[in-house]
């Protein structure tokens, strides 16, 4: 997958570093939608594949916010995050990012205006991407918002049982977050 | 009369910039320095390379240095603070009231007026720049002041490996003393014991001629019949580990050995029988690359003379002033003690009053009786573990690793024999640490407190669950 997503964030850098107008090339918007069926697919595989299967009904080991501690797996929010931090080591103006309106952990809340919209947006129609361009720090972005939803009972039964979680209803099937993609223009 | 003076000015300008020139390569650049350097890193005052790539060279050039230093325990720890948590651009304007991203945002130099502990440069409440909010999130943190973030058994902000509710929660119950403690004992001898191969040393014969030529009664060197010193220097080898199938004579003592001693004065007299730093490392990698990243090694480590003990900032006997800092200071040369080297040693330098109250400790009684069950003062600050490469058992040589903030010693340390809360109250505690816990602690902390009041359920977050 990180051979995949190099070959096109390659693709990207490229386009974009090129000085003119690329009279053909990769959108924006393109990008982003073509990073987003990756970063989707790897993510419901693990969810349900690997997180759903092995601690719902295999029952053989669990899955841990404190996965080291518990020798546990790792919960797929944290492998998304954990993947999104590597993609920014490399500095490629590309990042990825997973946020809700009912977070766990309310750094993760809709933080930028693009966030706002975008989640507000999903939460109305559920099923189409809401693309914009913002500004953060003085820097440009073309922003994407996809609807994150619930794919597996794991998800739903950790997130309306823990804690700090504001909500405790969530049904499979539900927009419980999203995923935000930026691409640097 | 006007071009003498110019001529005259001009020379003065030519040699005083000279003479600040020299003073600032190669003599003391301490006089230029905006102000004195930190605890942290004052044995670098001396080598501005190591921080300054060269002169001027910017933030960006200082933070490649910090993480060439500090990097790979921030990734050992899986820093909670690190880079990489905010590189994301939607952290970007937070990141404008505080580059928490970058180390010299709280870490800077040079500003011993505005440094606090652990060379922070930020104000005590310094977190409410991004966690303000974190009174409406925790009923248990209302009214709690916004510059105790960080107390002992609070937060670390490197590494919260610990103090995390969960964790906190699943050893709530735990007494003082646990009954599970297991010793992590030192190998015993396993290998035959060697055949000491002194008389095969390149510089034997001489080093013998210079001895004996001292004794009334000795007119020839004598191969077979070595000179007390070496008698000596045999008999506590044979006690030693090296001498069970490890290190023989001229393993160390080999003709290089003394050319390696770059670490000391260049104006020395020659000594044959001297063994740097670098012919340990040659067997002792890892315990040198460790001691390199403390204070004892820091100055080894940038290529100046090992540490002497005058210079150190810590209250130090006068009597080991002109000790230097290297693998034998420790070590007694030849016997290589270890149970000698985690206590003894350390008092003959060290006379701060948490040093000076150990004899009186349990930790000292219990070490005496057993000095693998007991606690030393390498147990605490130089612990027996497994190497997080290898996992083999070995001792940490980074003795400053698990210092500050000192609830990092409260896993890997103080909780392999003492139940959690207990642990963190003696830590808290200031005055106690002073006395080397030559006293009960209280066994009662803030942390456990609102855990018992606030966060019961703490503990559900480990069970099985995703996303």
């Amino acid at each position: 997958m990180k051979r995949r997503i190099g070959m096109v964030l390659t693709g990207v850098v490229l386009t974009a570093c090129s000085g003119e107008p690329a009279p053909s090339g990769i959108s924006p918007q393109r990008m982003a939608d073509t990073i987003h069926s990756i970063l989707e697919a790897d993510r419901t595989v693990y969810t349900q594949k690997v997180v759903n299967r092995l601690t719902l009904d295999e029952k053989v080991i669990k899955a841990s916010e404190h996965w080291q501690e518990d020798r546990a797996l790792v919960l797929p929010a944290q492998m998304f995050r954990m993947g999104a931090e590597l993609v920014n080591e490399k500095e490629l103006g590309v990042s990825y990012a997973l946020i809700s309106q009912w977070a766990i952990n309310k750094k993760n809340l809709p933080r930028t205006e693009g966030e706002k919209l975008g989640m507000q947006a999903l939460l109305k129609a559920q099923t189409q991407p809401f693309y914009t361009e913002e500004e953060l720090a003085g820097k440009r972005y073309f922003t994407a918002v996809y609807a994150d939803n619930a794919v597996a009972e794991a998800c739903i039964q950790c997130h309306n049982a823990h804690q700090d979680s504001p909500r405790s209803d969530f049904k499979k099937g539900d927009v419980m977050g999203a995923v935000v993609i930026r691409i640097a223009l | 009369m006007r071009s003498l003076s110019l001529w005259l000015f001009a020379l003065v300008t030519v040699l005083g910039s000279g003479v600040l020139g020299w003073q600032l390569v190669d003599a003391d650049p301490r006089p230029f320095q905006p102000g004195a350097l930190s605890y942290a890193h004052h044995q670098l005052a001396l080598s501005c390379a190591s921080c300054h790539d060269a002169a001027f060279s910017g933030d960006v050039a200082i933070e490649k240095r910090c993480q060439g230093c500090h990097l790979a325990a921030m990734k050992a720890i899986g820093d909670a603070h690190g880079p990489r948590k905010f590189a994301d651009p939607r952290n970007a304007e937070e990141l404008q009231n505080l580059d928490a991203s970058r180390c010299v945002t709280c870490h800077r130099e040079h500003v011993p007026e505005s440094t606090r502990a652990m060379l922070v440069t930020q104000p005590a409440d310094v977190c409410m720049a991004c966690h303000r909010d974190i009174a409406e999130l925790r009923v248990s943190h209302r009214n709690v002041a916004a510059d105790s973030c960080t107390n002992a058994g609070c937060h670390n902000y490197h590494d919260n490996s610990t103090l995390y509710e969960a964790f906190l929660a699943a050893h709530a119950a735990e007494p003082a003393l646990l009954q599970s403690f297991s010793p992590r004992r030192r190998e015993p001898h396993r290998n035959p014991i060697l055949q000491p191969d002194w008389q095969q040393l390149p510089f034997q014969q001489r080093h013998s001629r210079q001895i004996n030529s001292q004794q009334p009664n000795s007119a020839k060197p004598h191969q077979t019949d070595p000179a007390p010193a070496v008698q000596t220097a045999i008999a506590d080898w044979q006690q030693s580990a090296h001498a069970y199938g490890h290190a023989n004579c001229s393993d160390c003592h080999r003709e290089q050995s003394h050319r390696e001693q770059r670490h000391e004065e260049p104006d020395r007299e020659p000594d044959h029988w001297r063994v740097a730093v670098e012919v340990c490392a040659d067997c002792h990698a890892d315990q040198w690359q460790a001691l390199q990243l403390g204070h004892h090694g820091m100055q080894l480590a940038v290529g100046q003379l090992a540490l002497a003990v005058k210079d150190a900032q810590l209250p130090m006997r006068a009597e080991a002033s002109h000790t230097k800092l290297t693998c034998n200071s420790c070590h007694a040369p030849h016997r290589y003690d270890t149970v000698r080297a985690e206590a003894e040693s350390c008092l003959g330098c060290h006379d701060d009053s948490h040093s000076k109250h150990w004899r009186q400790s349990k930790h000292a009684t219990r070490w005496q009786q057993d000095p693998d069950a007991g606690v030393s003062c390498a147990g605490c600050h130089m612990p027996r573990e497994k190497h997080p490469d290898t996992g083999v058992m070995w001792v940490q040589h980074n003795q400053s690793g698990n210092l500050r903030p000192n609830d990092k010693m409260l896993k890997t340390v103080c909780m392999r024999c003492h139940g959690m809360e207990y642990a963190m109250s003696a830590l808290a505690d200031r005055a106690l640490i002073e006395r080397n816990f030559s006293q009960p602690a209280s066994g009662r902390h803030q942390s456990m407190e609102w855990l018992r009041q606030h966060g019961a359920a703490a503990g559900h977050r480990t069970q099985g669950r995703a996303r």
